[in-house]
């Protein structure tokens, strides 16, 4: 606690310098974490791929593309290794706002997503009445929505709008699996309420299977059955299907990185600049302090702790700034740029600033200390 | 009388480029107990460099340098460092206070490495500006004090640990006459009044006026100078 009384005063020599070095640091980390957020929301989202289950979506998209018949659920169940088959749909809102978001789910999700974090209860709920919704947290802020609820949607179809109310029937927590975000409907309010080509199909199909090292081939076997069909498919495994997302990401996951550490280094080299220069000018303080009977390494403390302050003051404030910061899209961005923009904080994000800060200031003091080593007390204080 | 310094047959010499100079050559040298020395000489003649040995700041290259019975040759840095803060106090030509400190904070800064209650630090801070006569600006920094006032803060901080010893490399090389002189007579009030050892540089036979003992440097050697009291 003492010595932090001299790296107050080494700090407050010149408390502009320190300020603009602990502003430049504080946005190099803010640019950091938004990046390893980025990062990190992606690798959340891969991690969250359940290897046993499969994607089913349509081979061809011919026009005008209607979905694949939901009757296909029943064949794809007969594959060998099949468990459960769920089946996903568009409102196809025409309006910003929670229509957007809309994902019309059959009950065959109910199975087929045993992981999905939605209760039984709330289950039966979704599908007691057409118009039920089940809304996840983060769109429940968004939007100001609670149970009980409703909102319009308005469809735009050939034959022209229509407006529907939609009822909030449960929140719940988000799907890990889903992204950011999520409102899944009912798919009896297509079924019910659409144009006669478009009742009764699905865009894809989310099914289950019974042993995860065989979703590979059992992808291949459903694709198979359909080959000839007026539907032919194309199935991939959820994993599988997440990690070409990030593969094709691939450049954007090292642009991300490449910012994120060329903020560091600018940070890097400014740090080191400040603090040589503060040791530079300093030495004969330092060589008083020798005098006075700090042993070398205590000195070199003080250094690494000069160093560090800006570092890791920056690494805080810039990580609560980006977390900030990863609240607006979820607010206030629409649908698609949210889901570009979804970076999380999570505790892999705090722990990669606060090592990297640290790291900083042990690089940021390597100069100054070897400076600090050269330097030779007798001759700075007799002014050579 | 105890001599708190005792240099033998010490030899000091630098690489200046290609060139090896011998500062001191063969010097025997003691202060006794309770002496105020003042070692004097031109340029180059060896002063600082006698002053660093007896201040571990530097080695010998040969002889022995003892003070207050340790044998400073043998000492390892850290040896030499935590000897420094119990047995030395420094003073220089310029003061090296730390401008974002308080007087009182730059005093304390010699305490840090005690064991020392902050309590009883700040008795002993207050003691020692209280010595050199500014109790009254403890809370100044160093940018609102003079250079006389921020000397009087630099030897507070010399004393403030009690050492055996006090090292003064020309203490009011930087200073006017009227304010050498009152820092010259706290010296002086330390040494007489407080029994402090002090062994001080200068080239200002004014200033050397207030030793009780002169000693000459010239070319590496010790030198009595004429008229020099003993």
């Amino acid at each position: 606690m003492k010595s932090l009384v001299l790296v107050w005063a080494a700090l407050w020599r010149k408390p502009s310098a320190t300020l603009l070095t602990a502003g430049a640091t504080t946005a190099a980390f803010m640019l950091f974490g938004l990046m390893i957020g980025l990062y990190d929301a992606k690798m959340q989202m891969l991690n969250a791929a359940r290897p046993d289950q499969i994607f089913v979506l349509p081979r061809y998209y011919p026009q005008p593309f209607y979905g694949m018949p939901i009757a296909m659920a029943g064949e794809i169940e007969r594959v060998d290794g099949v468990a459960a088959v769920g089946s996903l749909n568009n409102v196809n809102s025409s309006q910003r706002g929670p229509g957007d978001w809309i994902v019309l789910v059959n009950e065959g999700m109910r199975d087929s997503r045993p992981d999905a974090p939605v209760t039984p209860a709330q289950w039966k709920l979704l599908f007691s009445t057409p118009t039920s919704v089940l809304v996840s947290r983060d769109l429940a802020k968004k939007f100001d929505l609670k149970p009980g609820d409703s909102f319009p949607v308005t469809t735009l179809r050939e034959e022209g709008s229509t407006t529907y109310e939609f009822q909030v029937q449960a929140v719940v927590p988000e799907d890990p699996q889903w992204g950011q975000g999520m409102i899944w409907g009912n798919q009896k309010y297509l079924d019910n309420t659409a144009p006669l080509p478009m009742r009764n199909k699905a865009n894809i199909f989310w099914i289950s299977i019974k042993d995860a090292a065989r979703a590979t081939e059992i992808s291949r076997a459903i694709d198979l059955r359909f080959a000839n069909s007026p539907t032919p498919t194309y199935s991939i495994p959820v994993k599988a299907d997440r990690q070409t997302q990030v593969s094709l990401n691939i450049n954007q996951i090292g642009v991300m990185l490449g910012v994120a550490g060329a903020g560091l280094f600018m940070v890097l080299f400014l740090v080191a600049n400040a603090v040589a220069r503060s040791v530079h000018e300093r030495l004969p303080e330092f060589a008083v302090l020798h005098t006075l009977g700090f042993r070398e390494s205590r000195l070199r403390r003080l250094v690494i702790l000069e160093a560090a302050f800006p570092c890791v003051l920056g690494a805080m404030v810039g990580t609560a700034l980006a977390g900030i910061l990863m609240t607006v899209p979820a607010r206030k961005l629409s649908y698609n740029l949210s889901l570009l923009l979804a970076p999380t904080l999570s505790s892999v994000v705090l722990a990669w600033a606060i090592a990297a800060s640290i790291l900083l200031a042990l690089l940021s003091s390597v100069l100054p200390l070897l400076k600090l080593k050269r330097t030779h007390v007798a001759d700075v204080l007799a002014g050579r | 009388m105890t001599a708190i310094v005792s240099l033998v047959g010490v030899t000091k010499g630098y690489v200046r480029g290609n060139q090896r100079v011998e500062v001191l050559r063969n010097v025997d040298f003691q202060v006794q107990a309770g002496e105020f020395v003042v070692l004097m000489g031109p340029s180059g003649s060896g002063k600082t460099t006698l002053l660093n040995l007896m201040g571990g700041l530097n080695k010998a290259d040969a002889g022995e340098v003892i003070v207050d019975g340790a044998n400073l040759n043998d000492l390892s840095p850290n040896q030499l460092a935590d000897w420094r803060a119990k047995h030395l106090g420094f003073v220089f030509q310029f003061y090296y206070l730390l401008p974002a400190l308080s007087a009182e904070r730059n005093v304390e800064v010699a305490l840090f490495l005690t064991r020392l209650s902050a309590a009883e630090r700040r008795r002993r801070v207050a003691a020692a500006l209280d010595l050199v006569g500014l109790r009254e600006r403890a809370r100044h920094k160093p940018g609102e004090l003079s250079g006389g006032q921020q000397q009087r803060v630099a030897i507070a901080r010399a004393i403030v640990a009690d050492p055996t010893l006090l090292i003064c490399d020309e203490p009011t090389g930087d200073l006017d006459r009227e304010a050498s002189a009152s820092i010259l007579e706290l010296l002086q009030l330390l040494n007489r009044r407080h029994g402090k050892t002090i062994a001080m540089v200068t080239h200002d036979p004014w200033a050397a006026e207030y030793a009780s003992r002169q000693v000459h440097l010239d070319k590496g050697s010790l030198a009595i100078a004429p008229g020099a009291r003993v």
